[in-house]
């Protein structure tokens, strides 16, 4: 696996431009846009954050763009950006964060002036960071209490990377949080955000001297500060199948499993896997052959998908967000809440066709019509410049240029063959975490325990040729493993 | 040829001058629309948009939870759009999944109170497929019994992973006391006990379908990539020209004004912080249009993050820890939504009569000058939205909703454009008043 740091992968073009043009610069023309878009990126993440410091990363970005500075209050900064509807985000992972930003061209020079007033004398204030740690600690309150689906892919992502950087959640936890103060935060952003470990790419109709003056903004930012990114240790691998099984009394189980990946997208490798997760259930699509199972032929639930690597949603949008790149990656599957009573049948289901995939692969058919639809579904992606921006940067962490066609490259470069081979290789179904969020998990355990029969309860009868499969998918072993029970309070607690 | 080629030209020409909406610095829509509303009163706009690699389509059908009046099957128009991938006539599941997937395609929909939208995105290669593909369901859909039942169970389960949202129960409950005899009242998603007799429902919403989905009911709109517009209409009108439009009477939804003043609490042990909710009842947009841009003139002068009410309440009061406000873009009248996440100190606190004080005091009365930063504010938000060919079909959708009018979004902002300071002291004199304060506790006990 290899990590390239960006410099220079960008076309860098500047009209008119007799100035040198830093390395972590990059302007990408789109003149028929009135619509300014700027990814800033930085090589940091919450993979370097203090075991007792999770989710300083963004705790102090959302501090910087929404609080005062020491010239200007809070209320000034934000009637500012609310007058001129300028859009700002931030996206914190393991190995990277970023701030995106988009605004009407008519609003440059107002941005650069908040810009640079926020990201070189941020005031840090206590009685804001206060106030902005109870906000997130109320929402990581509510997502474990209320938000099984996503609370049940934290989990699996914690277990799955125990004591590794990656097990600690780039948003933090409630007790992280509640012990962090402005001065943390302060201390954090000196330490951990320069030049030195930024990249920044800029599209739209920008001025030669707006450009400059944006560089020269940049380039004061904490220049003597020299944050390092260690190297990340390779995840321990489960041993077994660890069940990890949280009850929240609820009538319905959000589920989800997932397992190492020894490869990431800069390895050819990668590709076969993403058609394989892509040909499973790309992520709330019906296409999958999970959702054909178990939504589409039974009715079981909302929806069931495959990731072929660590997969947040952007927004509202049924795409991946860009700013996720990771070193260490994992192929996952969610299958969204079901009725308690059918969570036995849905991962005998699951398992039953994961070894069949194991055994047999994906048939070349499949195989060619899913890569083709990736093809063209990734120019579906960004939702706008400032996404399609930052999937560039993505894609140059992984020393790829050139986002889409990269990725169609990558694609395109495995025969079916080999590609069967890869997909056999990397389905390992005996080191892997399963997570159920939901009620009933003692009968589950019990299930579990001893192979127990489960047999699917049906809102309707579906038909014969469904309902013969489902008798060998019945007799179908759970995987024996370790089993974990919590509740919801446990985590709550603990956090 | 090159007769062919001048031909096609003014013909391209023809339609531009047809069906056009110009210019630029008349209208809010800064994309050019060419619009025609077929003979069985259909409508179709085409939206070229340069530089795009895809194609989108965005199909608005007028039906959402508003036109569910009959007791006992609320949720259907969303039940229905389930059922609107499950097959049509010429088009299995199984195809529909087979064409979309050869083009890239994302395929999805929604349903809001007073509509329901179906999208796609795909290669701009598959346009003519595509196009048939959705005509298909839109007119013949299959609606298989075995189909049907097995899609209740999805519905089911969506069911099951939002009713515990704090919000949403909080919304659920003051919505029934706040819209008691419109069709307001209920979710989307309809009651629980609706839901879980969704099986059984299977003549209903062949009737359903039957009633609701008709062609003076339907807009399509189609944005990205198109290099001849003009062929993208005729397709369409060739598509849809055996879609017959029989004029049958629709249920009455009586809108209502009368202001209303609900009370309660909810009490629920679990919930991390307590909260409440304080709304009140606006016009809406299709019966009056200005007083209800003025009403969402107001919300964002009084409600958002940054405004004197809501830092007295956070930072001055400690009362709140954060607030939301929302005002939906609705044809009937509904409301302005204000929803504060409280801190210990807020749970005691007169919080309503606070707001309601903020509102009536004079010192903090929309000026001129704030009105056209809040104008210009509405006008750079929403131009922001119009980053993509689907997301500029979903905002158009979303104006388009109210009255079947594609150009929804150039009367929104040429009406926003002529709105004085007396029709926001009419609006805040009218509605935003103790007898129209409606407000929802949740407190833990």
């Amino acid at each position: 696996m290899k990590k390239i740091l960006i410099s220079g992968l960008f076309l860098i073009l500047i009209a008119g431009c007799d100035r040198e043009i830093p390395a972590w610069y990059t302007y990408i023309p789109h003149e028929s846009s009135p619509v300014v878009s700027v990814s800033l990126r930085f090589d940091t993440g919450s993979a370097i954050e203090p075991e007792d410091k999770k989710g300083i990363s963004r705790l102090t970005m959302m501090s910087v763009l929404e609080h005062s500075t020491k010239q200007t209050p809070r209320s000034e900064i934000l009637k500012e950006l609310n007058d001129r509807a300028i859009s700002e985000q931030i996206i914190v992972d393991t190995d990277v964060s970023t701030f995106l930003f988009r605004l009407h061209k008519d609003h440059v020079d107002a941005w650069l002036s908040l810009l640079e007033q926020r990201f070189c004398h941020p005031a840090f204030a206590e009685h804001e960071v206060d106030l902005l740690i109870r906000q997130e600690k109320e929402r990581l309150e509510n997502k474990i209490l209320y938000r099984s689906e996503d609370f049940s892919r934290d989990v699996l992502v914690e277990k799955l990377f125990s004591g590794h950087p990656y097990a600690g959640l780039p948003a933090g936890y409630p007790y992280t949080l509640k012990k962090l103060s402005g001065e943390d935060l302060k201390a954090w952003w000196e330490q951990s955000f320069s030049v030195n470990n930024m990249h920044i790419a800029v599209s739209g109709p920008v001025s030669p001297d707006q450009q400059d003056r944006l560089i020269e903004i940049l380039s004061e930012f904490h220049p003597r500060s020299h944050p390092s990114f260690p190297e990340l240790p390779q995840p321990d691998l489960p041993d077994t199948i660890h069940y990890i099984l949280i009850d929240n009394g609820s009538d319905v189980s959000a589920v989800c499993l997932g397992w190492h990946l020894p490869f990431n997208r800069s390895d050819r490798e990668f590709y076969p896997s993403w058609i394989f997760s892509s040909y499973l259930g790309e992520h709330r699509t019906f296409y999958g052959h999970l959702m054909k199972e178990l939504r589409v032929k039974r009715g079981f639930n909302y929806g069931d998908y495959a990731y072929g690597e660590h997969f947040v949603q952007n927004h509202y949008s049924v795409f991946p967000q860009p700013g996720h790149p990771r070193l260490y990656q994992y192929f996952s599957i969610w299958i969204r809440p079901l009725k308690n009573q059918n969570v036995p049948f849905a991962l005998r289901l699951v398992f039953h066709d994961l070894e069949n995939f194991r055994k047999n692969g994906l048939d070349s058919l499949s195989y060619v019509q899913t890569k083709d639809f990736l093809i063209s579904y990734i120019n579906l992606y960004a939702r706008n410049q400032a996404d399609f921006l930052s999937f560039s940067q993505d894609y140059a962490y992984y020393g790829l240029e050139d986002f889409p066609a990269s990725a169609r490259q990558g694609l395109d470069s495995t025969d079916y063959q080999t590609g069967q081979d890869m997909i056999k290789n990397a389905i390992d179904l005996h080191r892997m975490v399963v997570v159920v969020v939901g009620g009933d998990t003692g009968s589950l355990e019990k299930i579990l325990t001893e192979n127990l029969p489960a047999s699917p309860l049906y809102t309707t009868r579906p038909g014969a040729d469904v309902l013969k499969r489902d008798q060998a998918i019945e007799a179908y072993p759970l995987p024996s493993g370790m089993i974990e029970r919590y509740g919801t309070l446990d985590f709550l607690q603990k956090h | 040829m090159l007769m062919k080629k001048r031909r096609k030209l003014s013909i391209a020409i023809l339609f531009a001058l047809c069906f056009t909406v110009l210019p630029l610095n008349a209208t809010f829509f800064p994309y050019l629309m060419y619009e025609k509303e077929l003979p069985n009163h259909m409508r179709i706009v085409v939206v070229p948009i340069r530089d795009a690699r895809t194609v989108s389509f965005a199909t608005l059908v007028q039906t959402g939870s508003r036109n569910e009046t009959d007791h006992g099957y609320t949720g259907y128009a969303h039940l229905l759009e389930h059922m609107m991938f499950r097959g049509s006539e010429n088009y299995s599941t199984e195809d529909r999944v087979n064409l979309l997937y050869r083009y890239g395609g994302d395929s999805n929909a929604f349903t809001s109170m007073d509509y329901t939208c179906y999208t796609v995105s795909c290669d701009p290669a598959g346009w003519q497929e595509v196009l048939a593909l959705e005509a298909d369901r839109l007119m013949r859909l299959s609606l298989k019994k075995e189909d049907f039942k097995a899609e209740t169970g999805a519905v089911i389960g969506e069911f099951g992973i939002s009713e515990k949202y704090p919000s949403n129960r909080m919304d659920n409950a003051l919505r029934a006391c706040m819209f008691q005899g419109h069709t307001y009242e209920h979710s989307v998603i309809g009651y629980r006990e609706d839901v879980m007799n969704m099986p059984d429902g299977y003549e209903y919403i062949r009737d359903f379908y039957k009633k609701e989905y008709r062609p003076d009911k339907t807009i399509m709109f189609i944005a990205g990539k198109i290099d001849r517009p003009g062929d993208v209409l005729s397709k369409i009108e060739d598509l849809f020209s055996g879609w017959t439009y029989e004029p049958a009477p629709l249920p009455t939804i009586r809108p209502s004004l009368k202001p209303v003043s609900c009370q309660d609490t909810l009490y629920d042990a679990s919930i991390p912080a307590p909260r409440v909710k304080i709304a009140w009842k606006i016009p809406g947009y299709a019966q009056d249009r200005l007083g209800h841009i003025a009403a969402r003139i107001l919300a964002e002068h009084y409600f958002s993050d940054n405004s004197p009410l809501m830092i007295k309440l956070r930072d001055e009061k400690k009362w709140i820890s954060s607030g939301t406000y929302s005002v939906p873009l609705t044809i009937d009248p509904y409301w302005i939504s204000l929803d504060l996440v409280l801190t210990e100190e807020g749970v005691g606190a007169a919080i309503g009569d606070y707001v309601l004080g903020i509102l009536q005091d004079s010192r903090y009365t929309l000026k001129a000058g704030e009105l056209e930063s809040l104008k210009k504010r509405q006008f750079y938000k929403t131009h922001m939205q119009l980053s993509s060919p689907s997301s500029i079909l979903r905002v158009l959708a979303d104006y388009a909703h109210i009255k079947g009018d594609p150009q929804e979004i150039n009367h929104y902002f040429l009406a926003l454009e002529r709105l004085e300071i007396l029709d926001i002291r009419q609006c805040k004199e009218n509605y935003l008043t103790r007898r129209n304060q409606s407000e929802l506790w949740m407190l833990a006990r």
